[in-house]
């Protein structure tokens, strides 16, 4: 299953660098299989080393006991003749089998007769302390009565070694460990084979959705198997087919109401255009209609055509300011500190200032350097814009801070007044064209803000509260 | 008595006691010391009274016919009995000379050795005596023991050479002017073997004595029949070590002359077959019987 289009690489089987290893599915599937395996081997192992531990010990301790029979049987006579001869050849060819540690026959009054340890035969014997010896739990130790009609006439002893039984299981369990080690190993690649073919086709569908995500609805994945997989596989292509037809719609529906708010806003425009130059043109004309009047003073004239100039003043202005608002610049960006153009922008917007004398400003850069991708002249308008309407703000003086302040990836610049503030009900039309408290503003200088910044990847907040002061922050992206 | 001294005053027999003393404790210690190591120490256990048997018949025979008697002697004595016997005559004999027993079972012809050993004879069987028997199978023709045996060659099975029925039956061909050159002699070791000998058919005829017949099984018993028999000979002796006490000794005839007054004594006596049980026994009677 791979995506069948775009440029991203689909199911190429690695691991999601994004996924930790302990939390992918295929390291989960792995382990699952190896822990089964080694839990199911471990339980079949143990079982079999038990039982094979019950055989080999009951099969000692036939052996012993068969051995030990055979013993009391053949040496009967002997011990009746205390043929001692006899007896040393017998225990002589017990001794000799590999099992056998100690061989005695004792007659009945508790003396060796013979055994395989010539300076104990002629001395009486008596039980050895339990645990004397710290090969204790490797010893199979038999005594068996030597009867003639019932009567006991002797005893035989053996003490045979399970050393060799012990080493026979450790062999055992040796191998068992192997054979566990060898299911693991082949478990886990049997698993890592599953979850390859598995994975890979959920990591084509990753890679698909990933690709949703970022608005290609023309992706769709291979459905390869008839599995849940592959049902899950036709369900997503099911879902982009939907998702893209509705984006289709979204689009067309986006469009339409796009062209609808266009011409809205033109006509919104249009409305606040009259209406800012209906003022000034009525007074120009008015003006005009009495400059044709002869008998007017020449003091009036003058008067007339001192609001004549103004007012044209203020039509150019407002027609700049608008054709300003919606010229939009290609970006020239650039990645540099931009202190030092907030900080000369700041002075110069000060001293040009009417109120900028009453104005003390505050600069709190940060103290490294902090470069910013930015266009140097458009930031600049940013700057100015901001630092003019706060210095308006405050007719009367009063205290201006710029800092800017990193934050992660990115320098938030904020540019902050003591001034009046904006009415509660004027914030959220602080950014619309033609919206100013000032009567002598034309409500385009935020507008003309917030189309730079939006240019920038960013956006002008705006925090106030009336007769407080104004905050107003924007951030960009470190360089 | 001449006395040495020594430079120090100390007599020669003072300084032997004392190095007597000391390899004394080193000897002890020895055993001891390897005992620490040894499961199975070695210590000191109540001695037991051996009573030896003559391997007249196959060790677990004995045992079978024995074991109940010494059963009864420890019970009687209120002292351990072991029985033991020889796997030979001839280490029999031996063991008598070198004193390993403390009570012997054993024929007349072994007392004088036994006697000289140190034992002493304190009882015998009872009745008439032993009778030496030749058996052959019924299914056999009765062989006549005339000077034709000479040219016929009869195979005889007999114990060992050693044994009493043996020599009993020796002396008995002398008396019919015959001798074991006169057959074919093939010893088996005890009087079972001989007679199972002649069962088997690997030997025409037998020399064993009239209680080893009687303790045969039955279904071997009844296919022989005894083709010769010798007068009656000196009865089976039993005698004891010169240091067993004379109380033990006493206490010992008493309970063997007491076996057939009671039942369990019976059941002893039929599991050896001396059904007539034991009488008591002297130097003198015996010197009496052998003449």
């Amino acid at each position: 299953m791979s995506a069948d289009s775009g440029t991203h690489p689909a199911g190429s089987g690695d691991t999601d660098p994004r996924v930790p290893l302990t939390r992918t599915l295929r390291f989960r599937l792995i382990m699952s299989v190896a822990l089964v395996h080694a839990l199911l081997m471990g339980v079949f192992v143990w079982h079999a080393l038990t039982t094979e531990s019950e055989r080999l010990r009951t099969d000692t301790q036939n052996r012993a006991e068969a051995l030990s029979v055979l013993l009391s049987v053949a040496t009967t006579n002997a011990v009746l003749t205390e043929d001692l001869g006899s007896l040393a050849e017998v225990i002589d060819r017990v001794g000799r089998h590999p099992d056998v540690t100690h061989a005695q026959i004792i007659d009945r009054r508790g003396f060796v007769l013979a055994g395989t340890e010539a300076e104990a035969v002629g001395r009486a014997v008596v039980e050895a302390a339990a645990g004397a010896s710290s090969r204790e739990d490797l010893l199979l130790r038999l005594r068996r009565d030597i009867e003639v009609s019932g009567n006991v006439v002797g005893e035989v002893y053996l003490e045979m070694s399970m050393a060799q039984m012990h080493g026979l299981l450790a062999a055992r369990r040796n191998q068992a460990l192997i054979f566990i080690l060898f299911a693991m190993a082949i478990g886990g690649v049997v698993a890592w084979l599953i979850s390859l073919h598995i994975t890979r086709d959920l990591h084509a569908m990753t890679a698909a959705a990933s690709r949703v995500g970022q608005g290609d609805l023309s992706v769709r994945v291979g459905v390869n198997a008839r599995d849940e997989i592959g049902h899950l596989a036709a369900g997503f292509n099911s879902m982009v087919k939907s998702l893209e037809a509705l984006s289709a719609e979204a689009r067309d529906e986006h469009a339409k109401r796009i062209e609808a708010e266009r011409l809205s806003y033109a006509g919104q425009l249009a409305a606040h255009m009259a209406h800012e130059i209906r003022n000034p043109l009525s007074a120009v004309i008015n003006s005009v209609k009495l400059l044709e009047r002869a008998e007017l003073a020449s003091r009036d004239r003058s008067q007339l055509v001192d609001i004549i100039n103004g007012e044209t003043q203020r039509l150019q202005r407002i027609l700049q300011g608008f054709l300003d608002s919606a010229r939009t610049q290609e970006l020239r960006l650039e990645t540099a500190d931009a202190s030092s153009l907030v900080e000369q922008v700041v002075r110069l917007a000060c001293r040009d200032s009417e109120a900028g004398e009453r104005i003390r400003v505050h600069l709190d850069f940060h103290k490294r350097p902090c470069p910013v991708v930015h266009d140097a002249d458009q930031l600049r308008q940013v700057i100015w814009n901001l630092v003019l309407n706060a210095i308006q703000a405050m007719p009367e003086g009063g205290r201006l801070t710029i800092s800017t302040d990193p934050r992660g990836e990115r320098v938030r610049f904020t540019v902050q007044d003591t001034g009046e503030g904006f009415p509660r009900h004027l914030l959220s039309f602080a950014t619309e064209p033609f919206y100013t408290g000032r009567r002598s503003g034309i409500g385009l200088g935020l507008v003309i803000v917030q189309r730079i910044l939006s240019q920038h990847g960013t956006r002008l907040e705006i925090d106030s509260r009336e007769g407080q002061g104004t905050r107003m922050s924007f951030e960009l992206d470190m360089g | 008595m001449h006395v040495a001294l020594h430079p120090d005053g100390l007599s020669d027999a003072l300084v032997r006691t004392w190095i007597g003393f000391i390899l004394l404790a080193c000897l002890g210690a020895v055993p001891l010391g390897a005992a620490a190591g040894d499961p199975r120490q070695a210590v000191e256990v109540p001695e037991h009274y051996r009573l030896g048997v003559i391997p007249w018949q196959s060790p677990s025979k004995l045992a079978g016919m024995f074991l109940p008697l010494a059963d009864v002697l420890e019970r009687g004595l209120a002292h351990p009995v072991q029985f033991v016997t020889a796997p030979g005559y001839r280490q029999f004999v031996e063991r008598v000379k070198a004193r390993d027993y403390h009570l012997v079972y054993l024929n007349p012809l072994l007392y004088p050795q036994a006697r000289e050993a140190g034992y002493r004879v304190v009882a015998r069987l009872a009745g008439d005596g032993m009778n030496g028997i030749l058996v052959a199978r019924q299914d056999r023709a009765m062989p006549s023991f005339d000077q034709s045996v000479r040219e016929r060659r009869l195979r005889l099975a007999l114990p060992s050479e050693e044994a009493y029925s043996a020599r009993v039956l020796r002396e008995h061909l002398g008396t019919m002017g015959l001798s074991l050159d006169d057959f074919d002699v093939e010893y088996f070791g005890s009087q079972d073997s001989a007679l199972l000998a002649v069962h088997s058919g690997r030997a025409d005829i037998s020399g064993t004595c009239l209680p080893s017949l009687r303790s045969m099984p039955e279904a071997v018993r009844s296919e022989l029949q005894i083709v010769e028999q010798t007068p009656p000979q000196a009865a089976m002796l039993l005698a004891v070590r010169d240091d067993v006490p004379e109380a033990v000794s006493a206490a010992l005839v008493e309970i063997l002359v007491e076996l057939h007054n009671h039942g369990a004594g019976q059941q002893v006596l039929n599991a050896l077959g001396f059904y007539e049980g034991f009488a008591v026994a002297s130097e003198a009677d015996i010197a009496q019987r052998s003449r």
